[in-house]
């Protein structure tokens, strides 16, 4: 019996491990709004250079928090720029100035079923909604767009009472989709995604009505894969990349970036 | 007829016995494992037997054949066991009274006196059972089982842990009550005055019944050859 | 110190050890005296939620109260307003997360109620109602207590699932555990502090009552 635990653990490590052993590995904090965009593109990025990478998926806050404290990334790609220049100010980055590697889009998404028929965000104002999820504009970009986008349209006032707040905005998206609100203010990642794209419809919330969600990416300090962070940085914002990126829902960085 | 027609099985030991309950005192005796109490709890309702049928004073409180078992509380039925089972968070009147609920207050309180006195405990009244010795508590027990006016009291050695005194004293209170009485116990010694018809338990069956001391006169004297060899 | 977010975590933990007293006491009675096949099945159910992360058994939640299920719309048409996102909705899920803390101690305690004096109640004519009544319940107030006492606290200190159903709106669904996510997530870490501490200083409080009760209680029973 116990002979037959130790093969089974042994088993187990063997699926585990390998790839710590066989290959590079870097290790990357991604933000939640990546999650559905980014897992084939490592596996393209792998295939090309023989990097596997690693991703952790979380809010942006969480694993800046994380990173500040020490946790072992070598890569931190961000939904905005504050909270990798969190890091830089810790101390806790290679680099002086986050490197922006795309752009988010809010978008205004409901369930086919959800009795909305026109969807603008207009029809918020209406008594006929009467839960929005939206992030937590405290710390979640997406958040912070939505509340400004909102703001933009005189419509904070009026639907406050009605805003329910998600940690993050792949919980948004579970808020809305779960049909438990009938919109959401979701990351045009998200809405694209075959389920949500099955389950409703979205509409852009126009560019001019909140700040761009600008996202960066930084290094982190003594990183011992610090070359690999740079090439797969480069990688995706090498022009077919990028088109894939947009494809899925995050915008390639303006020109004049470099 | 017998009043008392009963089989159990119980893992290996099968309980097969035939009584009659005529006379107002039946000891039942017999070894520790022969089924002495197994029989009292099936008479109480707190077993259901594979099969069988008990009559009690015209009353049918068992009868599996018809699918007929009247729930211990509606059998009229004391029973009351070496271990006073006293509920630890009511007094002793309390106790007594448990049973007597559908009396009028006055009536109640009335009927539990009349109960602690028969015993010797109405100055026991206020007290909880922690506060009580064994011999107090099992005084307490019987009022709290009589209280009702049941029409069947089993007795399950309830002297057994008492001191000569104690047991002396509450054995002469029961024996002037006027109610049935099934009586068990192992003790030879403790049963022997007893006015009572006894059935003799061995392994499950009746091997023997009749009067007492008639019956178990052979058993005497072998115990009082052992005594003085 | 947000007093809105305190009142609102005090009065779910209350109205969840409320009724989880409520249907905590059947349920642990029903256990310990049914002969029902059906009873390992039920104990184990009612076991399950420790198990379950909390984060997960708030999703499965916000599914089942959403307008997708019957219930959900049930609930939603019952009540008014859906489920999710609301105080209603929260007592819901506070109650399913801290079940076994409820019927754990409570079917302990019963069990714990020598046998003999059920039957002697039995035997003098108490039906099953005046036996947890009158014998189980003031024989297990400890354990009573102890329940009481371990729903309020995990609730007071729940997270998971009010972080899944709950849409942190102040003085509805934002907790003290939410408000120290939320000021952990802000990098207000001092605030964070205060707060936890309070939470811990609501809990320790709870606690101590507990076992002070506790040994209170074994001294006048000895």
């Amino acid at each position: 019996m116990s002979d037959r635990r130790i093969l089974a653990f042994a088993l187990v490590l063997c699926c585990v491990l390998p790839p710590a052993f066989a290959q590079q590995t870097l290790r990357l904090a991604a933000a939640a709004d990546l999650q559905p965009v980014l897992p084939p593109l490592l596996d393209t990025f792998q295939s090309q250079t023989g990097i596997h990478v690693l991703a952790s998926y979380q809010s942006s806050a969480t694993l800046a928090t994380q990173i500040i404290q020490g946790a072992p990334f070598d890569l931190f790609m961000a939904a905005d720029l504050s909270f990798p220049q969190r890091v830089i100010d810790a101390g806790r980055a290679e680099e002086a100035h986050p490197i922006p590697y795309a752009h988010g889009t809010l978008v205004l998404w409901t369930r086919n079923d959800s009795g909305v028929a026109q969807l603008s965000l207009d029809v918020l104002r209406g008594p006929s909604i009467r839960s929005i999820a939206i992030a937590n504009p405290e710390h979640a970009p997406y958040g912070r767009a939505a509340q400004a986008a909102l703001n933009h349209a005189g419509l904070l006032a009026t639907v406050a009472p009605r805003l329910v707040v998600a940690e993050n905005i792949a919980q948004a998206a579970q808020y809305a989709d779960s049909g438990n609100a009938q919109v959401g203010f979701l990351s045009l990642t998200s809405a694209l995604t075959p389920r949500l794209s099955a389950d409703g419809h979205f509409i852009r919330v126009p560019a001019e009505d909140y700040p761009p969600i600008q996202q960066g990416a930084i290094v982190v300090r003594n990183s011992p894969n610090a070359v690999a962070a740079r090439r797969f940085l480069d990688f995706l914002r090498s022009p077919a990349m990028a088109q894939r990126l947009a494809a899925g829902g995050l915008e390639p960085v303006e020109p004049s970036h470099p | 007829m017998p009043d008392v027609n009963i089989r159990h099985r119980q893992g290996q030991f099968t309980l097969h016995a035939e009584f009659s309950l005529a006379s107002r005192w039946t000891a039942i005796f017999g070894p520790s494992g022969a089924g002495k109490s197994t029989i009292l709890r099936v008479l109480a309702g707190l077993i259901a037997p594979d099969a069988g049928r008990i009559d009690l004073a015209g009353r049918t409180l068992l009868d599996t054949a018809r699918g007929v078992a009247l729930p211990p509380g509606r059998r009229s039925i004391g029973f009351v066991t070496q271990q006073a089972a006293l509920f630890p968070h009511r007094t002793a009147a309390q106790n007594v009274a448990f049973g007597i609920r559908h009396l009028s207050r006055d009536a109640r309180s009335q009927r539990v006196s009349e109960m602690l006195r028969l015993f010797g405990a109405e100055s026991l009244a206020e007290r909880r059972p922690a506060q009580l010795s064994g011999g107090e508590r099992q005084r307490v027990a019987l009022a709290r089982a009589l209280a009702p006016n049941p029409t069947l009291l089993l007795l399950d050695e309830p002297l057994a842990a008492l001191d000569v005194a104690s047991s002396q004293d509450i054995l002469s209170r029961l024996l002037a009550l006027d109610v049935r009485v099934v009586y068990v116990s192992h003790d030879l010694a403790e049963i022997w005055r007893l006015p009572a018809h006894v059935i003799v338990l061995e392994a499950g069956r009746v091997t023997a019944a009749g009067p007492l001391q008639q019956v178990l006169a052979p058993q005497r004297d072998r115990l009082l050859q052992q005594l003085s060899s | 110190m947000d007093l809105q977010t305190l009142w609102l975590t005090l009065r779910l933990a209350a109205s969840t050890t409320l009724v989880l007293l409520a249907m905590g006491v059947p349920l642990a009675f029903w256990i310990v005296s049914t002969r029902s096949p059906l009873r390992p099945f039920v104990e184990a159910m009612s076991t399950l939620p420790i198990l379950l992360p909390p984060t997960v058994l708030g999703f499965y939640l916000l599914i089942l109260l959403g307008p997708r299920t019957g219930f959900g719309r049930l609930a939603s048409h019952l009540l008014g307003h859906p489920l999710a996102f609301s105080f209603d909705g929260l007592v819901v899920g506070s109650v399913l997360y801290s079940l076994p803390f409820a019927v754990q101690p409570l079917t302990a305690g019963f069990h714990a109620v020598d046998a003999a004096l059920i039957e002697q109640a039995r035997l003098l004519g108490a039906g099953r109602w005046r036996i947890l009544r009158d014998i189980l319940l003031p024989l297990s107030v400890r354990s009573v207590v102890a329940a009481a006492a371990l729903c309020f606290t995990h609730t007071v200190g729940e997270f998971g699932v009010v972080l899944m159903i709950g849409g942190d709106i102040p003085g509805a669904t934002r907790t003290l555990s939410i408000a120290i996510y939320d000021q952990v997530q802000d990098f207000s870490y001092a605030q964070a502090n205060r707060t936890s501490l309070l939470l811990l200083g609501i809990s320790l409080a709870a606690l101590v009552l507990l076992y002070a009760r506790r040994s209170g209680g074994g001294a006048r029973h000895a």
